[in-house]
C-alpha cells in the first residue's frame, strides 16, 4: 500500500536528494569554496597590510564579501538539477507540495552555505592574523548564521522567480546584489561593533534587531511566495 | 481632443508649474541654505511619487498573484516605468542639492543608497519582465519581485532614523510637529499632492498605451493591421 508523504517527509527527501547530487558532482560543492578563497586572496593582494586595530574590521568585510559572492554561485544553481531533469513540468502531477520543495532548497543552500562560511571565516582569520577564538565566539557565529539566513532567504526566492528567465545567470545577480545589501550592511555593522567593543550595547542591539528583521522578511516572503514561482504553468 | 486621464494629467502639470513658480518667487529664502533649498519642492514630491508607484506596483502585484492565469502585467509595468523615472529624478535632484550643501555629488549615505537600490530594483523588474516569455510564469515572477520592491519603500523612509546618516532626518511627518515654516510646509505638501496625482495619471496613461500597443501587436500578428 502506498501513501503520500507528509510535507516534512517530502522536505527531507528532497533535501537528501539535493545533497546526494552535490556529493556525486563534487564541483558543485567545491566551486563556491574555491571562489571564496580566490576573493580572500585577492583582498590580501589588493589591500596593503593594516594596523592591528583595523584588521578585525578587514576580516569582517572580506569574509562577508567572500561569503556573499560564493553564495551567489551556490544560489544561482539552486534549481539547476531540477531544471535539467524537467522536474517542474512534473511537479504539478507529483504529490510533492511546492512549499516543501522550496523549504528543502532553502535548507540545502543553508547547509552548503554554512560549510562555505565556516571555511571562509577560518581562512580569513589566518590571512588577517586574527585570534582563532573568534571561530568559537557565539556572537560572531550567530552573526554569520543570521547573514547566511538572510542571503539564503532572498537568494532562493530570486532563484525561483528567475527560473524561467532567459539569461538567468545575468538576471539573478542583478536582482540578488541590490536586495542583499541591507543584510550585508546590518551584519557588517553589527560584527564590527562587536569586535571593536565586545559589548552588547544599544548600537549593537539595533543592528542585530535589523538583521533579524530583514531575515524574517526575506524568509517569510520565500516561504509564502517561493512556491508560487515553481508551480508549473497550466 | 483629450480623454479624461490625459486632461487630468495636463491639469495637474499646469498645477505643478504654478507650484514651482510659487516655490521660486513666493516662499521665503532659507536662513541656513539660501536659495538652494528650493530644490526640495521638486525633490521631495518626486520621492513621494516614486513611493506611490511602488504602492501601485504592490497592489497590482497582489491582484496579479491572485489570478495569474487571467491577469496581465500592464498596470505593474506602467507603475514600474513611472516609478523608475521618479526615482531617478529624486536621485538627480538630491545630488544637485548635495553638491553645494554637503560638498559632494554623491555619498554612500543610507537614504541615498536605499533610494539607489529602489532604482536598481525597478530596473531589475523591467529586465525580468523582458526575460520571461509571456504567460502565468511571468505574471507570478514579476509580481513577487514587485512585492519585494514595495518592501524597500518603508526601509528607505525609515533609513534616516535607523542609520546615522548625512541626510537630514524626517522634517514633515515627525513627532512634535514639522520643523518647517508654515508657508514652506504648505507649499511642499501641496507639491507632494500634485506630484502624486501626476504620478497616478502617468501610470494610468502609460497603462492605456501598453494595452494599445499589445492590441496592435496582436492585430498585426493576425494580419489585421
Amino acid at each position: 500500500m502506498s501513501h503520500d508523504p507528509s510535507s516534512l517527509q517530502s522536505t527531507l527527501i528532497i533535501l537528501r536528494h539535493s545533497l546526494r547530487i552535490d556529493i556525486a558532482a563534487k564541483e558543485r560543492l567545491i566551486t563556491p569554496v574555491f571562489f571564496a578563497a580566490i576573493i580572500l586572496l585577492l583582498f590580501s593582494f589588493a589591500i596593503p597590510e593594516q594596523p592591528p586595530e583595523i584588521r578585525s574590521r578587514m576580516m569582517v568585510a572580506e569574509s562577508l564579501l567572500a561569503i556573499f559572492f560564493a553564495m551567489q554561485i551556490a544560489l544561482s544553481r539552486t534549481f539547476e538539477a531540477e531544471r535539467q531533469d524537467k522536474v517542474f513540468e512534473h511537479l504539478r502531477l507529483s504529490p510533492v507540495d511546492s512549499t516543501a520543495f522550496i523549504l528543502a532548497k532553502l535548507l540545502h543552500v543553508l547547509l552548503v552555505g554554512s560549510g562555505v562560511s565556516f571555511f571562509t571565516l577560518l581562512l580569513s582569520l589566518i590571512l588577517q592574523g586574527q585570534d582563532f577564538s573568534l571561530v568559537t565566539d557565539p556572537v560572531v557565529l550567530g552573526g554569520c548564521l543570521l547573514t547566511l539566513l538572510g542571503l539564503t532567504g532572498i537568494g532562493v526566492l530570486l532563484a525561483a522567480i528567475t527560473l524561467r528567465a532567459d539569461g538567468q545567470q545575468i538576471i539573478f545577480p542583478l536582482l540578488y546584489f541590490p536586495l542583499s545589501i541591507p543584510v550585508l550592511l546590518c551584519a557588517s555593522e553589527a560584527l564590527i561593533q562587536w569586535l571593536d567593543t565586545h559589548k552588547w550595547d544599544d548600537t549593537m542591539r539595533g543592528w542585530a534587531t535589523m538583521l533579524i528583521a530583514f531575515d524574517a522578511i526575506y524568509l517569510t516572503m520565500t516561504l509564502l511566495l517561493g512556491s508560487e514561482s515553481v508551480d508549473t504553468d497550466p | 481632443m483629450f480623454d479624461k486621464p490625459r486632461l487630468s494629467l495636463v491639469a495637474t502639470i499646469i498645477a505643478m508649474i504654478v507650484q514651482w513658480l510659487l516655490a521660486w518667487f513666493w516662499v521665503p529664502v532659507d536662513d541656513a541654505q539660501g536659495d538652494v533649498y528650493r530644490i526640495i519642492y521638486l525633490h521631495v514630491p518626486a520621492a513621494f511619487a516614486a513611493f506611490t508607484s511602488a504602492f501601485v506596483l504592490a497592489v497590482a502585484s497582489i491582484l496579479a498573484l491572485r489570478s495569474p492565469n487571467s491577469s496581465k502585467l500592464d498596470l505593474s509595468k506602467a507603475a514600474t516605468e513611472v516609478g523608475l523615472v521618479f526615482t531617478i529624478l529624486t536621485l538627480a535632484t538630491g545630488s544637485i542639492w548635495g553638491k553645494p550643501t554637503w560638498g559632494t555629488w554623491w555619498t554612500w549615505d543610507a537614504r541615498l543608497t536605499t533610494t539607489f537600490l529602489l532604482a536598481l530594483m525597478y530596473g531589475g523588474w523591467l529586465l525580468l519582465h523582458n526575460a520571461i516569455p509571456e504567460g502565468p510564469s511571468r505574471v507570478r515572477s514579476c509580481s513577487i519581485l514587485g512585492l519585494m520592491i514595495a518592501v524597500d519603500v518603508p526601509i528607505i523612509y525609515k533609513s534616516v532614523t535607523w542609520w546615522r546618516t548625512l541626510h537630514q532626518p524626517q522634517t514633515i511627518l515627525r513627532s512634535g510637529g514639522s520643523t518647517m515654516d508654515g508657508d514652506m510646509l504648505a507649499l511642499l505638501l501641496s507639491g507632494i499632492a500634485i506630484m502624486v496625482i501626476v504620478c497616478l495619471s502617468m501610470i494610468f496613461v502609460r497603462r492605456q498605451n501598453i494595452r494599445l500597443q499589445e492590441s496592435l501587436e496582436e492585430k498585426s500578428l493576425r494580419g489585421v493591421v
